[in-house]
């Protein structure tokens, strides 16, 4: 692993996307969220040192900015919550998705794997359902969405309907497929899409089929991938395509490549961050 | 069929299509050799009458995937019953095709209300999210009932309103929620259980600018079963219609299984699917008591008026703070067998108006007792203290607090349990 800086490779699509993003939020009249943007200008070899003008920006500032991120006007938007332990009701914010955002890594999985059916069984509160039911409603492939509170109910349901991939946390895929392997139907799920909390030491589950783990920022918003033919033996990930990463001093700032609802723009999403030559990301957790 | 409103046409389409269906053998088989079914597709309406009922257990013996009536790639949400009577789930598969750009009939109201951000319960919040808001322009947010502190924070973030959910859970969240928030709601849609005209006072109380409604549907049904009408309401709140385009209804005797056609007399209500569904219900035994009110109503909807009563079997009843479940009666009794003839029982819930003019709820458990005169103080008290209603709680702290009425013990004379149970539960405040 290197502790050297780095960044997204750069590349002229990749800067005329972050000028986008950055006109789109800048610009957009429904939010005076980011009004005081400074412009980027800059050709490919001046572009990493204007965009590091821009102030980075921390989850808790991001809070400060709470009541206009609950009323934010845009029309077509649905709400994710900003936490994963809901129980942390104090930083609990609302957090404005577009109502199309399709959940891009499952989409492929579904493609890849054409599951007959499809379980989703993460904590309800964190408003995940619409997204899984839409990515999968366009692959044809029906869906059950249940809260994790009871294993049993869940394991039953996987073996009543045939279901083939579970979308799921660590602990509850393993509850899960602990059931399952009881009654000898192990090899029942052949994919298992684990959800994680990025800010928080997750524990790879043993279970049989392919697992895929993705790291979450909010519930809703994922930022790094280790896809299922990937060996799962080490907390790394592949940065989301999705945004643009900077590794400065150990510390991570993520900002949108896609013009989303609320593009998050050198958003510190973590400090203890390392890299290695791959473009795997680590994210140390104390 | 001497009833105008019966819809021949409608249910012999389906009938046909479940016999004639290439999709599933369910129907085929069940009704192999059955003359009944012949009979009513060449026209003899009073067949219909002899074809056989469907139980959730028929329908639990055939796989999921063998029993659909539509395009396996039709089948958008699959939703698990709860199992929770311990005779284990039943996956529903669910399509959405046949609804097109329809708005769930209740929603119509809803939109009348002029309600912009719904909070539900419901989990197939997922499912219709992007129908109301497309049809709408209701957005809404998913709350777990399993986590009702939560719920009201997430609630108050959001600020909905319009709440939708089963009455306990609405019943607990009402209880967490400021004062400004339930004052913003204005509109609430209960579903899931019986409600006591107690607890529909609590919530007009607590939500004093709410349009408060219920409606009637399972999981089961993949579809409403019945909503009210601007007419019923007012009568009761619990009055609904069948919706004719989606089901037809009967109350039938639940051990006779004789049909019940005289207003006010109760039995379990059956239902038949007649919109295209991916599992059509034939004359499906909802466990679900209900009565007919009157044949005709002023709104214009073809279908009587029905009261709908909560479960035929109760195993469960919920109230202010507090559950109370079959299991848990029956361990206490055990408890006190000396005084007992028998095991049996009977336990009846209602609610009264104390001098204060509150509702509260009052708990009586028939015994078969072998000295009534020595042993009903003392059972009263004991079991009072011995019946646990929460993780922390017994009856006794109710009373204490004087939110319950005193546990009564009666004498049982003869149980009314109609299903020939010899432990039950009965609500009498209906």
């Amino acid at each position: 692993m290197s502790t050297k800086d780095w960044h997204t490779p750069i590349s002229k699509e990749i800067i005329h996307d972050i000028h986008t993003v950055l006109d789109f939020a800048r610009e957009n009249t429904l939010s005076d969220l980011y009004a005081d943007l400074p412009i980027v200008s800059g050709s490919q070899e001046t572009f990493l040192e204007e965009l590091q003008k821009i102030p980075t920006v921390s989850a808790t500032e991001l809070i400060k900015h709470k009541e206009k991120l609950i009323h934010y006007p845009e029309k077509d938007i649905r709400y994710l919550v900003s936490e994963f332990d809901l129980d942390n009701w104090k930083d609990l914010f609302l957090y404005a998705q577009n109502i199309d955002a399709e959940w891009d890594t499952v989409a492929d999985e579904v493609a890849a794997y054409t599951p007959r059916v499809a379980i989703m069984t993460v904590p309800l509160s964190w408003q995940l359902g619409p997204m899984f039911y839409k990515t999968c409603r366009k692959k044809n492939v029906p869906v059950s969405v249940l809260s994790p509170r009871n294993p049993p109910l869940i394991t039953q349901l996987i073996k009543e309907t045939e279901a083939q991939m579970v979308v799921a946390t660590s602990d509850v895929a393993e509850d899960v497929f602990n059931i399952l392997k009881s009654e000898g139907l192990q090899e029942q799920v052949r994919l298992w899409h684990i959800v994680a909390p990025l800010n928080k030491k997750v524990t790879i589950p043993q279970l049989s089929g392919d697992t895929s783990i993705e790291y979450h920022l909010f519930p809703g918003i994922p930022i790094g991938y280790t896809n299922p033919s990937s060996k799962q033996d080490s907390l790394s990930f592949l940065p989301s395509p999705e945004y643009f990463f900077e590794v400065i001093n150990d510390c991570c700032y993520i900002t949108s490549l896609k013009c989303h609802t609320i593009p998050l723009i050198r958003f510190a999403i973590s400090t203890n961050t390392s890299v290695d030559q791959d473009g795997h990301i680590t994210i140390g957790h104390e | 069929m001497n009833n105008l409103n019966f819809p021949y046409s409608a249910l012999a389409t389906v009938l046909k299509e479940v016999t004639k269906s290439s999709k599933s053998n369910f129907y085929r088989e069940k009704y192999f050799g059955e003359t009944s079914v012949q009979s009513f597709l060449e026209g003899d309406e009073t067949a219909w009458e002899d074809i056989p009922f469907l139980s959730r257990g028929e329908i639990q013996k055939f796989p999921m995937h063998e029993r659909l009536y539509v395009d396996e790639k039709d089948v958008e949400i699959i939703r698990p019953t709860s199992g929770t009577s311990g005779a284990g789930i039943l996956p529903v598969p669910r399509t959405m095709s046949h609804e097109g750009n329809k708005l769930p009939l209740n929603y119509r109201l809803f939109v009348s209300l002029n309600v912009h951000r719904l909070a539900t319960f419901s989990g197939a919040q997922f499912y219709y999210s992007p129908s109301f808001r497309r049809l709408a322009g209701i957005d809404s947010i998913n709350v777990d009932p399993g986590d009702i502190p939560l719920a009201a924070h997430l609630i108050t973030l959001y600020m909905p309103d319009m709440l939708a959910g089963p009455v306990y859970a609405l019943g607990a969240l009402s209880e967490n929620l400021p004062t400004n928030v339930r004052k913003k709601v204005k509109a609430i849609q209960v579903f899931g259980e019986w409600c006591s005209q107690f607890q529909w006072n609590e919530f007009q109380r607590l939500f004093p600018n709410a349009k408060i409604v219920s409606e009637y549907a399972s999981i089961e049904s993949q579809t409403s079963v019945a909503v009210p009408c601007s007419i019923a309401i007012n009568e009761h709140k619990q009055y609904v219609h069948p919706v004719p385009e989606y089901v037809y209804t009967e109350i039938i005797n639940p051990i006779s299984e004789e049909i019940i056609k005289e207003n006010g007399v109760g039995g379990e209500l059956v239902i038949t699917t007649i919109r295209p569904v991916a599992f059509p219900l034939i004359r499906y035994r909802t466990g679900d008591l209900a009565q007919i009110i009157r044949h005709e109503c002023e709104c214009g909807i073809t279908t009587p008026v029905l009261s709908i009563d909560g479960r035929l079997d109760i195993d469960r009843l919920r109230f202010r703070k507090g559950e109370l479940n079959l299991s848990e009666v029956d361990r206490v009794i055990s408890l006190h067998s000396d005084y007992l003839n028998s095991g049996d029982f009977e336990v009846h819930y209602k609610e009264i108006v104390d001098e204060d003019g509150v509702f509260k709820p009052q708990i009586s458990i028939h015994l078969s007792l072998i000295s009534p005169d020595k042993s009903t103080s003392t059972l009263k008290e004991a079991l009072s203290k011995s019946l646990r209603i929460a993780p922390d709680r017994v009856y006794a702290d109710g009373v204490e607090e004087n939110i319950y009425m005193s546990l009564e013990i009666v004498p049982l004379v003869h149980t009314k349990a109609s299903t020939g149970k010899k432990k039950k539960i009965f609500r009498d405040d209906k």
